[in-house]
């Protein structure tokens, strides 16, 4: 025999080319294929050394001393310090409210969308990482928001800001109606349903031709402050906005008011969620998710404490929808496939379950991350799989562990 | 003239509804078999289908360029090598995603499966690319069959004829391994009580990957077959056929094997009706309504025992 | 020693006349799983002030008539009542939701209640009125803190200012120290106050079992239902969990449900014991006359 170090990884390298010789080596072309050397050469060249090198870190890991803190241990002590909280605490919202002064046109763009995800993720955060219930059709929620508006904008005439609190409610009600039968039966289904749910909603923005414009999807009109407009001429009896103020006209005046509507509703959606936590109401979300049937034993309805959690998941989805639509300026079904899902839920696991700071950063760097590696786009989704799997396996408590709050002030 | 119409359109989509739902059938045991084994529903299963369509065309091409052209020969060799391979996908994808996760939080093991759809699904797209690959038909010609004394007549392909038999075939060999070899009733007894299984000296990690591999051999099965019959697919339809496959176990019941190929069956049925009595568009919508209904009404399925929370 | 009573009091009244009132009463409860009878027609009373313990060999159905007593289970036959003193009675089975028949046609303002039961009833319910309970293979939420643990406990009574949390109020942080106050004295009760920051899954087993017992007395119950509380404990803590259990008796005023293997503690420190033996009630009454049946050192020992 030789030795372990090596034989187990030679194994599985032997078992990748056998699995990927086929599917990377010989490419179909109509019905004949092409043969590639190189792939599935490379993947098991990769197999061999990820294999090895595990197990060396095993070993090593065996060997070290079971006292001294791993260096990850470190990070996430350093992001639990609360003088670190205080000082993000003033100095985020400032930095948040200066950085579209300083973006070009397309980094607004980008931040915008950052933002809406910091949203979505919040939302989400709330349903899978505090209460435990893993929703796979969140995009639906946030199809519900942005269609609201653009329906409501197209058959209703409604404005932006109307249709910000209209769009959350409506989501919020969606949510409860898809929720209340499901939640009470076990919780692998609810994957499942909402799943299901999110491909109905999709399917039918899709097919309903009269009603959503299908496929070409509806134009929506951009918000205005207090009536005033960020076009360049106005409709009939409107302002302009730079007319009102006396400044040139730019394009990015729009997008700029938009990202700063947007910032305010995070930080308040943000004030909400922490404060949420440390609530009875939080405290039942996160007793659920530990153990439902130890709930139920001390009084907890488990139904109306999930349905509370997905109701305001959806409520914030909601919100995240309307934002798109109105900074997009338009919606069609394609914003709103499973992929989108997928997306929000790397972020909020590779964030940290039910950790709000690790879901906000991840929620950034997986916005602005494939912005910046346009090159690499082909194996972003790709990526963000191989992530989720890893976080699973290596720290399923996310990059930054939520903290646990301790009541200061009792007589003890 | 309007009821003869009409009953062909019937017999023509009850033969559609059976092929569908005998493929449905076949991909939901892999649900079904892993649900009732590890309680977890394995999302990458729908996947593991959709590498199963890829290997076969890849196999056939392979296989042809090598100057095999006997159809009966072709057909056994392709379905074997994709099976095999598929099968090895399964094993390989619980060992590295769900194995490690056997003691983790119930959260987890379903984070890491949609992890794996993912990766599946676009290691396929970069691999293959993104447009819809081909699968050339070797079996051509059909019965055709009268309906009616008005000389309708409905069709059956020989393809069509190859899917229902080689899947009740497939039903049964699988049926006769479960409750007649030593292995089959391991992964009974795994399935019942896993703790108690492995204190009686049953290997439980090697039964579950077992589950898997036959999960994924059935899924390959009919991903050989439904290429065959359509012709065409790309690297999207593991996840619709995927739901609907689950769908069919949750509706015959999850974690029995009867029911698996009963759902199926009834889902194929209904769906193609629905298509041919209502409206194609949205065929897609009422599959899933139904397994939204089901699972609402009716969540231990047709066949299921209603599921007994231990506290 | 004297701990006051924590929180509101339910039980008035002092121990003596009234000690010898039922306060939970099953009545022929049967509950089948398929062809299995796992209960059979059992029947017991629960005196007011009272330890009952329930004993009998495994798989008797032990753990199964809790579960139909605290909820979780719904017997298909028979009745089990909890009669607070001073107050009317609550069919507990009726909490968890109730099959709709045609009388309901002659009584519609039953269907309502029937709806409402099938909607948002459940276990927790049969806690709200007034009995709780911990569990066998211990189940505390082990990413929390003890204290938190034992907060979750007292949402009911914390929840009801939803808006004045989100805005911080005064009067929602005077109830939330209320809480915790409540939550420190259980815990001191059980000396674990050092144990209140700690993750409840990082303590070891025999606090873990009194953190459970502390969390179930949090949600202030009339009846608290122990599933073996001293099983994995060693004989000086089963000691200590024998005193305990008799101060929470004594001082509280609590009634105590009991099933437990350790005989030893089962006779010293029960009014009333329950035999059962596959589903059946074989015998009850005083420890003494338990200790002479014979039917029930048959089923022992046979």
């Amino acid at each position: 025999m030789g030795h372990p170090l090596l034989t187990q990884p030679l194994l599985t390298a032997i078992l990748v080319l056998l699995l990927t010789a086929p599917v990377s080596g010989l490419v179909l072309d109509g019905y004949d294929f092409n043969l590639r050397w190189q792939p599935p050469l490379w993947l098991t060249l990769i197999a061999f050394c990820i294999h090895w090198m595990i197990l060396l870190f095993k070993r090593w890991r065996l060997g070290e001393k079971t006292g001294k803190p791993s260096p990850w241990s470190r990070v996430s002590s350093w992001g639990s310090r609360p003088s670190v909280h205080r000082l993000a605490f003033f100095v985020l919202p400032v930095v948040g409210l200066v950085l579209p002064f300083f973006l070009g046109k397309y980094g607004l763009t980008v931040a915008i969308l950052a933002l809406i995800y910091v949203l979505l993720a919040l939302g989400l955060n709330i349903v899978v990482g505090l209460a435990g219930l893993l929703d796979l059709g969140f995009v639906a929620f946030y199809a519900v928001g942005a269609y609201g508006y653009a329906l409501g904008h197209h058959y209703l005439g409604l404005g932006f800001w109307l249709s910000l609190p209209l769009g959350a409610l409506l989501a919020a009600c969606c949510g409860i109606v898809l929720g209340f039968p499901v939640l009470r039966m076990h919780g692998d289904y609810l994957a499942i349903v909402t799943l299901g749910f999110g491909e109905i909603i999709r399917l039918v923005l899709n097919n309903w031709m009269d009603f959503t414009g299908g496929p070409n999807g509806l134009r929506v009109d951009f918000p205005t402050f207090f009536g005033l407009e960020f076009s360049r001429h106005a409709k009939e009896g409107g302002i302009p906005i730079h007319e009102f103020l006396g400044i040139d006209y730019s394009s990015n005046t729009r997008n700029i008011f938009i990202y700063l509507v947007l910032f305010l509703v995070v930080l308040l959606i943000l004030a909400l969620v922490s404060r949420l936590k440390t609530m009875p109401l939080g405290r039942a979300w996160e007793a659920l998710r530990e153990d439902e049937i130890a709930c139920r034993s001390l009084g907890i309805n488990h139904v109306t404490v999930k349905l509370s959690a997905f109701a305001l998941g959806a409520m914030i989805g909601g919100i995240g929808g309307v934002f798109f639509a109105a900074s997009q300026g338009f919606v069609n079904p394609t914003s709103f496939t499973f992929f989108e899902s997928a997306l929000i839920l790397a972020i909020v696991v590779l964030g940290g379950l039910g950790s709000i700071p690790g879901v906000m950063i991840a929620a950034v760097v997986l916005t602005v991350l494939p912005e910046m590696l346009r090159d690499f786009s082909d194996y972003r989704i790709l990526v963000f799989g191989l992530a989720m799997v890893v976080m699973m396996i290596w720290r399923p408590q996310g990059l930054v562990r939520a903290r646990r709050p301790v009541f200061q002030g009792r007589k003890a | 003239m309007v009821a003869t119409m009409a009953a062909e359109i019937f017999a023509q989509q009850t033969v559609n509804g059976l092929i569908l739902g005998a493929t449905y059938g076949l991909i939901a045991i892999g649900y079904t078999m892993v649900y009732g084994i590890i309680g977890m529903i394995n999302f990458a299963h729908g996947e593991i289908y959709m590498v199963s369509a890829y290997l076969a065309a890849i196999f056939l091409a392979v296989l042809h360029f090598f100057g095999l052209t006997s159809v009966p020969l072709l057909l056994v060799a392709v379905l074997l090598a994709t099976v095999l391979v598929t099968a090895l996908y399964g094993w390989f994808v619980e060992k590295i995603a769900y194995r490690p996760l056997r003691h983790s939080t119930r959260l987890a093991p379903l984070i890491t499966a949609i992890g794996v759809s993912l990766i599946l699904q676009n290691y396929v797209r970069i691999a293959q690319g993104a447009r819809s690959q081909g699968m050339p038909s070797l079996l051509q010609g059909s019965f055709i069959l009268p309906v009616g004394d008005q000389g309708g007549v409905v069709q059956i392909t020989y393809v069509q004829l190859l899917i229902i038999i080689v899947a009740f075939l497939s039903m049964a060999v699988l049926t006769f391994i479960m409750q007649g070899t030593s292995m089959g009733r391991a992964c009974r007894a795994t399935e019942q009580d896993r703790i108690m299984a492995a204190l009686l000296g049953i290997d439980t990690n090697r039964i579950i990957a077992i589950v898997f591999v036959i999960g994924a051999a059935m899924a390959a099965i009919a991903g050989v077959l439904v290429s065959l019959n359509y012709g065409s697919f790309d690297f999207h339809i593991g996840f619709i056929t995927g739901i609907k496959a689950f769908t069919a176990a949750v509706l015959g019941g999850i974690g029995s094997l009867p029911g698996a190929m009963l759902g199926g069956l009834i889902l194929g049925l209904a769906e193609s009706f629905f298509a041919g009595f209502v409206n194609s568009d949205y065929k897609d919508v009422f599959a899933f309504s139904l397994l939204v209904l089901v699972l609402i009404f009716r969540p231990s399925g047709l066949l299921g025992q209603p599921q007994i929370t231990k506290v | 020693m004297a701990a006051s009573r924590i929180g509101a009091g339910t039980a008035s009244g002092v121990p003596g006349e009234e000690s010898l009132n039922t306060l939970l009463d099953v009545q022929d409860v049967t509950l089948r799983f398929g062809g299995v009878v796992a209960l059979n027609r059992v029947s017991l009373q629960v005196a007011w002030g009272n330890i009952t313990a329930i004993i009998g060999p495994n798989g008797a159905g032990k753990t199964t008539l809790f579960n139909c007593i605290t909820g979780f289970y719904k017997p298909q036959n028979g009745h089990i009542i909890l009669t607070p003193p001073n107050r009317p009675a609550t069919h507990l089975h009726h909490l968890l939701g109730q099959s709709f028949a045609w009388s309901d046609l002659v009584h519609p303002g039953q269907v309502w209640g029937k709806l409402r039961a099938k909607m948002f009833g459940g276990p927790h319910s049969v806690c709200r009125a007034g009995i709780a309970r911990t569990f066998q293979n211990i189940r505390l939420f082990k990413e929390m803190t003890v204290l938190e643990n034992l907060l979750v406990a007292q949402y009911r009574q914390l929840n009801r200012y939803f808006f004045g949390g989100l805005l911080g109020t005064r009067h929602f942080r005077d109830e939330e120290n209320m809480a915790i106050n409540r939550a420190m004295e259980w815990l001191r009760f059980f000396s674990l106050e050092a144990d209140a920051d700690r993750l409840a899954g990082q303590l070891p087993y025999g606090h873990q079992r009194r953190v459970e017992m502390a969390r179930s007395l949090c949600t202030d119950p009339m009846v608290l239902c122990l599933d073996e509380p001293a099983a994995g404990l060693n004989p000086m803590e089963t000691q200590a969990l024998s005193h305990l259990i008799r101060r929470l008796k004594n001082d509280f005023n609590l009634t105590i449900l009991l099933i437990e293997h350790d005989i030893g503690l089962v006779m010293e420190l029960s009014d009333h014991i329950v035999v059962l033996d596959h589903g059946e009630v074989i015998a009850q009454g005083c420890p003494a006359d338990i200790q002479r049946n014979p039917r029930v050192v048959e089923a022992y020992l046979g």
